[in-house]
């Protein structure tokens, strides 16, 4: 450092004013003639469709995208892997420069409906033969929110218990038979952790926070619910929310959390890898959607897995009425966006049988709609599809809470599973300021929503 | 915060000379403490670069291993990590970073290149413009001005990037790189300051010989402060392209479009995206950011160090 | 006289006017119009899509009892408190260390200085992976120690999950806080090579000691560079975002944990709802408080700052 004297310009200062001139120049040069966005045919209209998916699901449904664009020249869809899209996607409508389509989730429809930022399509869709009855009944109202609807579900998938046979088989237990209630849930985990120097954790049966999206669903499983739509209440607080938390808290006061956290920590956050934790085996049971099957698939396709209905108390035990969480994906058309004949042609396009049941395969999810093609179960890659439809069909499925404030709602959830898991206050204590907040939370938006409908009636009423 | 302005030290740089305020541990001592900071402070570094050169189940060793194992695989390994391969249809066969399928690196690096210099230039020219009408120009008001040119600096950002949102919506600029650059062309109060504080020490003598010549403010401003404040100029520029090669939060709030995202925000969404993106390729990606700027680092470690001594002393 | 110096007042008003009018129209359309936007959202319920519903004051009535509010307030201040201060300290030790003139001190100083030129997304990229639990680098390192503490007293320590534990999330964040100080470190630095010669000599012939020295001496001498680079961290460590948005996926940590102002301020302007109005009376509130944290700073150094006149 510092080898020049401050006085006269040494060789090694020109030498380096030419490095920095060169690096400048090759930057600059990057700059104008580097690679840019993804061309366009001329003379044909071009639209942005915004998707969540990456990875295998987003190659998917890429590949419809490319076989639409092939098969007519008036419309040139381009297809992006969006990250946070639901955030992105609101804040580039409110901006008045939105997709042309979005793919957002079941989940996402209260809060674009309520804010009108989607283009209502009940009557476009209902000219085209692709009205309600066109869909699987368990599905057909996740695209609508309060009486109208705001897009189409063109994926859908329920929640289950995999299972690695294997696993099974060295423990000692029925390799085909999944635990049932919570109890032979327990057992089962019981018999499949393993212990390393120092009381290391080497495998664990059932983690709770694995794969760590939802963390909110496990009150159900015990029979309590989360919101009440009519009422608009929460209802994180009630008892049977509070019994499945507080066994969610028995796993870190059996094995201590720290140590659970610890050995987690390997694999979390790694859903596409093979390093993933029921994939590497260090998860002998984990609880996860249809999709786990495309990452078995390519990280280790000789994994011998199956899947049953997540296990559930025993007092709600019932082998014809599983309970699992039902959520769908949903395409839909921003409002604002200047092409909305050519975005509903596409859309439409997107929920014929074939391109529906093709991309349902290659995500390894059920098909959302009412009848399926003869071959679709024999050609289906996941062996426990059945499962997931079953579930699906089932009155005690699930959904998301279906209100706007759901993002908030969850985030209660995203962030007080760790008070819970650490053992820091008992379910008991957390539920019940979870619900009051969120309560607090849905008053307001409810408040401020006569407030607008009030203004609005007025200004009607001048008029 | 012009109310007390302290004594101006003198800035000298790396100094070779024996400093008055020296520490007097031994030298060993010294050098140890030294030594043990100076690894501490670089392992980070290292340790990304090691990471991006194994092999994604080299990542899960424990203990932990500083080369790939066998070390001859590591040019392979680094060509896999860092670029990847990709078949005739464009279609991926080895992940890499470089020719990932949906973060496009490659342009983000180019968005990020195109606001680095259009924001810098408009950064360069406008404060130069500013901080002479500060340092040259005597006119009514001009203390109770540059006192809120200082005071600016101390507006966070977050403060006002809701409504900013709500402006550039209102202009159209959502959904476009404009929000990112065109604001450069404002000037800072940081760099304001810095000029400004560089100009007052070329000596006024200098301007009214010109003056006599029959020179105008302008000529003053472009044949004689322009030429002589190169060094400053070239501060105010180096870190300004600084500022843009980190921006995140910026970035983040006003671009809607993948297609247009800078290399910090495609860093973050790398690594966020749903999935996962193993360790190894993390890391290369991450190098991959850090590189350039310790590059230029290197090669202009004068002029940087010169600046920051500048900033803090301003008081 | 020079051209700037001469003419009438109206005239050089005019002439001043003009060369400052790029920072003008930038400070009145990117800094005071939104400013003041923000305070008129900040009376209102505003989603963005839907039309802003004017309701007076009830947004920051609400803050005061909004949990997350004061979560988020008591993370940020620990944060500001525990960077600035060890901070500074660290960066004035450091930079005590780096003054002296020894063959190689040059590649003491980068090391110390280079992380300071990691852009944040990176640097917190490298850090979560530092900071794993099973396979980071940090707890690899403490595992011998452990393994010898353990065996000697019969506990059982182990290395944390430092960004998946709550608890460990804020040493963890400071600690990378402080891989970062390079930057004060070199201002540090500076201010130390500018205190005059003659100010050792009377305290050497005063009989003073090097630590008496220091503190009465050298402390003293560089005290308004150490205002100014705490005011300047103060305001950095307030407005934290990117590497907790960045090492928590946006979601703000374990028990909200890592949760920070600006974070909750993004959450509320992009996030839930959108809650524009909300997030606008947190902005006001962020910037009183940056404004108050100055001035009490300055209010502080009246006492202790010495400046030469």
């Amino acid at each position: 450092m510092a080898g020049t004297p401050e006085s006269g310009i040494s060789k090694l200062d020109i030498t380096r004013r030419a490095a920095v001139g060169a690096l400048a120049a090759a930057g600059l040069g990057f700059a104008l003639f580097g690679p840019r966005g993804r061309r366009e045919p001329e003379g044909r209209v071009v639209l942005n469709y915004w998707e969540k998916w990456t990875g295998q699901e987003g190659d998917a449904m890429r590949a419809v995208v490319d076989e639409f664009n092939a098969g007519q020249d008036r419309i040139y869809v381009r297809y992006f892997s969006m990250s946070l899209i639901e955030q992105k996607a609101m804040i580039s409508i409110a901006a008045g420069d939105p997709p042309d389509l979005v793919g957002l989730g079941s989940w996402d429809v209260p809060i674009f409906a309520e804010t009108d930022a989607l283009l209502p399509i009940g009557d476009r869709l209902a000219a085209a033969g692709l009205g309600p009855s066109h869909y699987a009944a368990p599905v057909r109202g996740l695209a609508g929110y309060r009486g109208q609807v705001w897009g189409v579900p063109n994926t859908c998938s329920t929640i289950a218990l995999y299972l690695n046979r294997a696993i099974l088989k060295e423990v000692g237990l029925d390799p085909n038979r999944a635990p049932r209630t919570i109890a032979e849930l327990d057992e089962y985990n019981e018999r499949m952790m393993k212990f390393g120097g120092g009381g290391r954790i080497e495998r664990a049966g059932f983690l709770h926070r694995e794969p760590g999206w939802w963390n909110w669903p496990f009150g159900f499983y015990f029979g309590g619910r989360l919101y009440d739509q009519d009422t608009d209440k929460a209802y994180a607080g009630m008892a049977e929310n509070i019994r499945g938390y507080e066994w969610v808290q028995s796993y870190p006061e059996k094995y201590g959390p720290d140590r659970l956290t610890v050995f987690q920590s390997a694999f979390i956050n790694m859903y596409n890898s093979e390093q993933q934790g029921f994939i590497s085996g260090k998860l002998g049971m984990v609880m996860h959607g249809p999709f786990l099957v495309n990452v078995i698939r390519v990280f280790k396709p000789d994994l011998d897995y199956f899947a049953a209905p997540f296990p559930v108390e025993d007092s709600v035990y019932d082998a014809d009425r599983p309970i699992g969480m039902l959520e769908s994906d949903v395409l839909a058309i921003p409002r604002g966006t200047p092409h909305p004949d050519e975005a509903f042609e596409f859309l439409a396009y997107t929920q014929r049988r074939d391109v529906v049941e093709r991309l349902a395969i290659a995500h390894c999810k059920p098909s959302p709609l009412a009848s399926t093609s003869d071959t679709f179960a024999a050609r289906h890659p996941n062996r426990s599809i059945e499962v997931h439809n079953r579930l699906a069909q089932s009155e005690r499925a699930f959904l998301v809470p279906r209100t706007r404030i759901w993002p908030f709602y969850k985030r209660e959830f995203d962030t007080e599973i760790s008070t819970m898991w650490d053992l820091k206050a008992p379910a008991a204590t957390v539920l019940p300021q979870i619900e009051r907040r969120t309560q607090a939370e849905l008053d307001r938006v409810a408040a401020k929503r006569a407030q607008r409908e009030a203004i609005a009636a007025d200004e009607g009423g001048d008029a | 915060m012009t109310v007390q302005r302290p004594a101006q030290p003198r800035i000298p740089l790396w100094p070779r000379k024996r400093s008055a305020a020296e520490t007097a541990l031994p030298r060993w001592v010294a050098y140890t403490l030294l030594t043990v900071v100076s690894v501490v402070y670089i392992l980070p570094l290292i340790w990304m670069l090691s990471t991006s050169f194994k092999p994604e189940n080299q990542t899960q060793t424990n203990p932990p291993t500083w080369l790939p194992d066998p070390v001859s695989i590591l040019p392979q390994q680094a060509y896999e990590n860092y670029v990847g391969t990709v078949d005739e249809q464009g279609r991926t066969e080895i992940r890499g970073v470089w020719t990932d399928p949906v973060i496009d690196f490659p342009l983000y690096l180019r968005n990020t290149l195109i606001v680095a210099a259009l924001s810098v230039t408009g950064m360069v020219i406008s404060s130069a413009v500013v901080a002479f009408g500060f340092a040259r120009i005597k006119w009514p008001g001009r203390g109770i001005t540059f006192a809120v040119v200082l005071s600016t600096m101390m507006i966070p950002f977050p403060v006002i990037m809701a409504p900013l949102f709500l402006i550039f919506r209102s202009l159209d600029w959502i959904g476009t790189l404009l929000p990112l650059w065109v604001p450069a062309w404002f000037a800072n109060g940081f760099n304001i300051f810095l000029l400004r504080q560089f100009y007052m020490s070329i000596p006024k003598e200098l301007d009214e010989a010109a003056t006599i010549d029959g020179c105008s403010q302008f000529g003053i401003f472009w044949r004689i402060i322009l030429p002589l404040s190169k060094p400053a100029l070239a501060v105010v520029a180096l870190f300004h392209f600084m500022f843009v090669w980190n921006d995140f939060l910026g970035p983040l709030v006003f671009l809607t479009h993948q297609e247009d995202f800078t290399l910090a925000l495609g860093l973050q969404l790398y690594q966020s995206q749903a999935g996962a993106t193993p360790w190894n390729l993390l890391m290369a990606a991450s190098t991959m950011v850090v590189a350039p700027v310790l590059l230029l680092f290197f090669l202009t470690q004068r002029t940087f160090v010169k600046g920051i001594a500048t900033e803090g002393i301003k008081g | 006289m020079s051209a700037g110096e001469t003419g009438s007042p109206s005239r050089r008003l005019f002439s001043g006017l003009a060369w400052i009018s790029p920072w003008l129209v930038g400070f009145l359309v990117f800094l005071a119009f939104p400013l003041l936007l923000s305070f008129r959202y900040s009376l209102t319920d505003y989603s963005i899509l839907e039309s802003p519903l004017p309701i007076g004051l009830e947004n920051y009535r609400q803050l005061l009892d909004d949990p997350t509010f004061w979560k988020v307030m008591w993370n940020t201040a620990v944060y500001a408190i525990f960077t600035v201060g060890l901070g500074t300290v660290l960066a004035i030790l450091l930079a005590s260390l780096l003054n002296r003139d020894i063959p190689g001190i040059g590649i003491f100083r980068t090391a110390i200085f280079v992380p300071t030129l990691v852009p944040l997304v990176a640097a917190a990229m490298v850090w979560m992976w530092l900071f794993n639990g099973e396979l980071g680098l940090i707890n690899a390192g403490l595992r011998p120690l452990f393994t010898v503490v353990n065996a000697a007293l019969g506990t059982d320590f182990r290395g944390p999950a430092w960004l998946e534990e709550a608890a460990w999330n804020m040493p963890a964040l400071v600690i990378m806080s402080l891989w970062m100080v390079g930057r004060a470190v070199v201002i540090y630095l500076a201010a130390l090579q500018g205190v005059p010669q003659d100010m050792y000599e009377a305290s050497a012939i005063d009989g003073m000691g090097r630590a008496r020295r220091f503190w009465h001496v050298t402390l003293p001498m560089i005290s308004p560079v150490i205002l100014f680079n705490v005011i300047i961290a103060i305001i950095d460590a307030w407005q934290v975002f990117a590497v907790p948005y960045v090492m928590t996926r946006g979601i703000g940590g374990p028990e909200k944990a890592m949760y920070f102002y600006s974070h909750y301020l993004y959450d509320n302007a992009f996030l839930f709802g959108p809650r524009m109005g909300y997030a606008c009376a947190l902005a006001w509130v962020q910037l009183a408080i940056v404004l108050c944290l100055t001035g009490l700073t300055f209010w502080v150094s009246r006492r202790y700052v010495f400046y030469r006149s």
